[in-house]
């Protein structure tokens, strides 16, 4: 199995906090968020190589990377002007005969939780796609996973596309439904079924929804405590969970 | 008639076989004999035995010295690492679409992130690029190496390998995904490749 690490965001949003510092490269404790990840998957023997999506104006990780002891198994994939998650995985997909496991660089995660998804997928060779979901208020949901009784997903609604479906639908606004958590397993054979995405497209908007309706994507409710570190007050957030939970995120 | 095609090395100069110290670094001091050694090193653990060094040389379109001095540098430096057994070749584009000297002052074919130079030698010296190395230490070696064909690709940490070079603009180099590996420096490619070999890349 190879890995992708999306880090090659340019963080607009979050670029009022953190200044041109990489979202991989936020600290928490003594480990960038960078780190974090990788020190979950490096000593995987299933894993064979981890690349790292970056773009311009990450220099920062690179110069983490190459102090690390773990050069050999990290490939640098450099984008000039970045393409977006969806049209990058759909790229590396096709040029490796390997599963492919996705992962967003700004994502703070349980200790332990990645790497038991690993190992999950490492025993049960999964054939088809896998995309892990955690449960979310609907009125702060961008979008909604849409899960069938055997976990197979049937659609992905977003609330930019189409507010009105989007509330409406047959649920209360206080009601929990599923979004994407930011990590994703692809099996080779999905290959096939996926057709070039368009540039600039998020993985569950660009890629995804060429596998539902088709039996290809299962959802995984995410095991533990995940903050994806996009905004400011997610930051906020994450940093909060982790001085409260110090053992949570311990490595 | 078969023509058995072997791999090669390809490495940049500035910034990758001696530090950069800006246009004209190759006429700074540098240690021959380390760093054949460092090549002599690389060679045997990659088991490859043709070393090409590629370079955008800006110093004669800068105005920095002439084309005959840098003629003489590059032949004293190939003669010298050829003297410690290392099968050593130095190609280098002389032209700089901004160049103060208007002879050269050329959108030339050759300059990294061309493919143009290692194609050519991979041509002339019946090289395959598909099992040969590419060592720089900017995204513009990467590109070149990666348009030319060669899977293998590793750049040392450099504070300026993202800054693009004049003609890096260009679609044709930058549409595509680069793939390569960092490393912390020559010595330490070859002790790796020495103890898990080529493959574990």
């Amino acid at each position: 199995m190879n890995v992708l690490i999306l880090c090659a965001g340019r963080g607009t949003r979050l670029q009022t906090v953190i200044g041109d510092l990489p979202k991989p490269m936020i600290k928490f404790g003594s480990y960038t968020l960078l780190q974090r990840l990788l020190y979950e998957l490096i000593t995987f023997d299933s894993i064979s190589k981890i690349y790292i999506n970056l773009s311009r104006g990450c220099a920062a990780i690179v110069k983490n990377l190459v102090l690390s002891d773990y050069f050999p198994k990290i490939q640098i994939l450099y984008e000039d002007n970045p393409w977006g998650p969806s049209l990058t995985t759909f790229e590396l997909l096709k040029s490796s005969e390997q599963e492919l496991l996705v992962i967003h660089g700004d994502l703070l995660l349980e200790s332990g939780t990645l790497s038991n998804f690993v190992s999950e997928l490492t025993q049960n060779q999964a054939e088809i796609a896998l995309l892990s979901v955690h449960k979310r208020v609907i009125s702060d949901a961008s979008q909604i996973v849409k899960v069938d009784d055997s976990g197979l997903v049937e659609n992905i609604v977003w609330r930019r596309n189409s507010p009105l479906d989007f509330v409406v639908a047959e649920k209360k606004q206080s009601e929990d439904v599923y979004v994407d958590s930011g990590v994703y397993f692809f099996a080779h054979s999905t290959c096939n079924l996926l057709k070039i995405p368009g540039l600039n497209t998020g993985i569950s908007d660009g890629l995804l929804p060429q596998l539902t309706n088709k039996g290809a994507l299962k959802a995984i409710p995410w095991k533990g405590l995940r903050f994806a570190i996009d905004t400011g007050e997610k930051l906020e957030l994450a940093r909060r969970a982790f001085e409260l939970y110090p053992e949570k995120f311990r490595i | 008639m078969l023509i058995n095609h072997e791999p090669a090395i390809f490495v940049d100069v500035d910034g990758t076989l001696w530090p950069d110290k800006g246009p004209g670094s190759i006429f700074h001091e540098i240690d021959l004999r380390a760093l054949s050694s460092q090549l002599q090193d690389l060679c045997n653990s990659a088991s490859i035995h043709r070393v090409f060094a590629v370079s955008n040389q800006t110093c004669v379109a800068r105005g920095l010295c002439t084309l005959e001095q840098l003629r003489v540098r590059v032949s004293h430096i190939e003669d010298n690492i050829r003297s410690y057994g290392v099968k050593f070749d130095f190609r280098y584009c002389i032209h700089h679409p901004q160049a103060t000297n208007i002879e050269y002052r050329i959108e030339c074919d050759c300059r990294k992130p061309s493919p143009q130079m290692v194609i050519d030698i991979s041509r002339e010296f019946s090289i395959d690029l598909n099992r040969s190395i590419f060592i720089g230490d900017r995204i513009t070696d990467a590109q070149s190496a990666s348009r030319a064909g060669i899977k293998q690709i590793f750049l040392i940490y450099n504070e300026k390998m993202f800054e693009p070079n004049i003609n890096q603009t260009d679609e044709k180099y930058t549409f595509k995904l680069v793939n390569f590996r960092l490393i912390p420096s020559i010595p330490l490619l070859a002790k790796y490749i020495q103890n898990y070999g080529m493959k574990s890349f």
